[in-house]
């Protein structure tokens, strides 16, 4: 990469990190007691953008940028003036420059301000068209992508782990010059390779938490991506979203954060535009009159979790299921409202009524899940009709070391990560007790709900030795309550490297990941928590049936 | 002899022949599986390994196996019961292998074969557009994308 393409890179993160701020400060500034140091924050970011557009002679996003300079001036005198319309005009001035400067990502050549005016009447994210001659100049854009900006920090801590790695190699080979030498007893000599192997694991774990973290980015970017596709929609629509995020400091991986963009984006237009109702509709329906959408993000174990919610009609799944029919879609295996919904996901599929502007345009739900999918993801829906709708997608944190229980179930090895198990217990059998055709276990004084992993594992059994008198349990928690299951036996503690599952992979809400243990046998990774949870609603619905 | 990459020795022999030949005639490797027999181009397997234990879903999941590890990836192994109409006997004699494939540059795959061969074909002899061709006298099976979406259809 030659140095203008460094410095073209550098000067697109820095623009992106101050174009942030100033979102930021724009959301904050009508709510803050004192405008002026928002407007001061504001002001300030659009200068540093001007003159970096300037020095890269990128006149017309440093004319904009201008432009927008003096108009901000004006309300330096007094920020009492500013109000919401004026906020949502620098919003879309912001844009503007947003677009232009992100369009350079792209094609590494400024393209011309009237094709971002003519975005102004779309949305936002819609593609600029690029001059022939620009996309042509376009050599080195792929190598733009690559880079991430890290803390020094965490540099200097993934250095400090290579120099105590290096220091413990240097013991390593004075050990074994010992042993050679005959200086050191067998025994002594085992019993030092021993600590070293200790602090070797030691390090290298930490090694390895900080290289990763170096990959890892919060979701913050990602979230006021979203929150400027909002703000434009209110402008052009006759609707009013509030949006409102939580754990925007979560973070995932790079290629994650990446790749979830677009389906993210689909999911938001979707809440926006078949979700939320229009005002009319909403005071019929006795609800606020600003629809509500809320994006979170937040972690358990090595699962991201990010749910789209949002306060408006819900899905009818008698709708879909009749569309679907109409569609001439597969639904013969529909039997209840939840396997009617999941139709949304089948390729060709669109309930909008009315083709809009911002959503259905082709790309469906099935694009959105296929993308979850590839990732190693999952994607749920939970819906109420007329309150609203929530999108779970479930996604890898990273591809890192997990430390895992190893269980035996049937015969086959299977991965429990640490982070869901509470305890471990070997019980007696005679410590089972059963009531209503349930077994419980004593757990902290309370009798626990203990779910038999072995009938449930649909594996045929291989060759196990179990015994007849223990029980072996893990406890783990549930939505803040403990439960146990039970398993055939524990086999040991170990780390290992959670992999995305391969992109020909069936429904497999039970497992998380998959991995490959030194012997080279595959093991699934599972997740205690949604095999209860997937267990207890099919028994709900057998139930109800 | 673990995972021996019968592939490559064909390859090799492959490459022994006249370039005339290779224009002429498209190399493919005919399996077996439950009686029923299909051919897959060279240029989409990737590896012909010995057979292996597949480590089964927790969940019985139709059209998937379960898993192998080749080398450290994960490789997904499909079932042809959906095509053949009856489940994979696997008793493990000398002649199972595992075939991984990659149809067109697309996701990478294994499927059970109790048999491989390599055969050429004419290309003359075109093969029909419900992929069928005859050889030895025997309906045969070209498997294509077509096939794979039908397993994992059919699955989900």
């Amino acid at each position: 990469m030659s140095e203008t393409d460094e410095l073209m890179s550098e000067f697109l993160a820095e623009a992106n990190e101050i174009l942030e701020k100033v979102e930021k400060s724009l959301d904050e500034v009508l709510s803050a007691e004192d405008r002026k140091p928002e407007l001061d924050s504001i002001c300030r970011g659009i200068h540093t953008i001007k003159g970096a557009s300037s020095m890269f002679d990128f006149s017309n996003t440093a004319g904009l940028a201008h432009e927008l300079e003096n108009k901000l001036n004006d309300y330096k005198i007094d920020p009492g003036l500013l109000d919401e319309s004026i906020i949502n005009d620098i919003r879309n001035e912001v844009s503007k420059i947003s677009t232009l400067i992100n369009a350079q990502d792209k094609i590494h050549v400024e393209p011309v301000v009237q094709d971002v005016v003519e975005i102004k009447s779309s949305t936002l994210i819609a593609p600029v068209s690029v001059p022939a001659q620009a996309a042509a100049a376009n050599t080195s854009a792929s190598n733009l992508d690559e880079f991430a900006r890290i803390p020094v920090a965490r540099i200097d801590e993934t250095l400090r782990g290579v120099a105590e790695i290096f220091l413990i190699r240097n013991q390593m080979v004075y050990l074994i010059e010992q042993l050679r030498a005959k200086q050191i007893e067998q025994k002594d000599f085992l019993q030092a390779i021993d600590l070293i192997d200790s602090s070797m694991r030691r390090e290298i774990s930490e090694l390895e938490r900080s290289a990763m973290s170096m990959r890892m980015m919060t979701v913050k970017n990602l979230f006021s991506k979203m929150s400027r596709i909002i703000s434009a929609y209110n402008v052009d629509s006759s609707k009013e979203i509030q949006f409102v995020t939580s754990g925007d400091d979560t973070e995932l991986d790079k290629k994650v954060l990446d790749a979830l963009g677009e389906p993210l984006v689909h999911l938001i237009r979707n809440a926006m535009d078949h979700g939320v109702e229009s005002k009319r509709d909403r005071q019929l329906a006795r609800k606020p009159e600003k629809g509500t959408i809320r994006l979170s993000a937040r972690t358990s174990g090595n699962e991201a979790i990010i749910e789209i919610t949002d306060d408006g009609k819900g899905i009818d799944a008698q709708k879909v299921l009749e569309s679907a029919k109409k569609k001439g879609l597969d639904t013969t295996h529909v039997t209840d409202d939840k396997s009617a919904i999941d139709l949304i996901f089948l390729p060709g599929f669109s309930t909008a009524e009315v083709v809009s502007d911002i959503s259905g345009r082709g790309v469906g739900m099935d694009a959105v899940k296929t993308s979850v999918l590839k990732l190693g993801g999952q994607i749920q829906i939970q819906t109420k009709l007329g309150v609203g709708s929530t999108f779970t997608i479930r996604l890898p944190v990273s591809m890192s070391l997990v430390p895992i229980v190893l269980v035996n179930i049937n015969g086959y090895q299977y991965a429990v990560p640490n982070q869901e198990i509470l305890e471990t217990k070997t019980l007696r059998f005679d410590d089972l007790k059963s009531n209503m055709g349930k077994k419980y276990v004593e757990y902290r004084k309370v009798y626990i709900e203990c779910l038999d992993l072995r009938t449930k594992i649909s594996t045929k059994s291989a060759k196990h030795e179990e015994s007849a008198k223990d029980c072996s349990v893990i406890i783990f928690d549930l939505k803040g309550s403990a439960r146990a299951a039970r398993i055939s036996s524990f086999e040991k503690t170990t780390e290992v490297v959670v992999k995305p599952a391969p992109h020909i992979w069936p429904t497999l809400p039970w497992v998380t990941g998959v991995s490959v243990l030194a012997t080279g046998e595959t093991i699934f990774v599972l997740s205690l928590k949604t095999i209860f949870e997937s267990l207890n609603s099919d028994e709900e619905n057998k139930n109800v049936g | 002899m673990s995972a021996k990459n019968i592939f490559e020795e064909q390859f090799k022999s492959r490459s022994a022949e006249s370039q005339d030949d290779l224009v002429e005639e498209n190399v493919y490797l005919q399996i077996v599986n439950n009686q029923s027999s299909f051919i897959i181009p060279i240029e989409d397997v990737r590896e012909v390994a010995e057979y292996m234990p597949i480590k089964p879903y927790p969940v019985q999941v139709n059209g998937h196996l379960g898993v192998i590890s080749i080398r450290g990836s994960v490789v997904p192994i499909l079932s042809l019961s959906n095509l053949t109409g009856q489940c994979e006997q696997l008793d493990k004699n000398s002649t199972v292998r595992i075939l991984i494939l990659q149809l067109d540059g697309q996701d990478v795959f294994g499927i059970i074969a109790e048999s491989v061969r390599k055969i050429s074909l004419s290309s003359e002899l075109s093969i029909s557009s419900n992929n069928k061709v005859t050889i030895e006298n025997s309906p045969v099976s070209k498997i294509n994308a077509a096939h794979v979406a039908k397993i994992c259809g059919e699955a989900a």
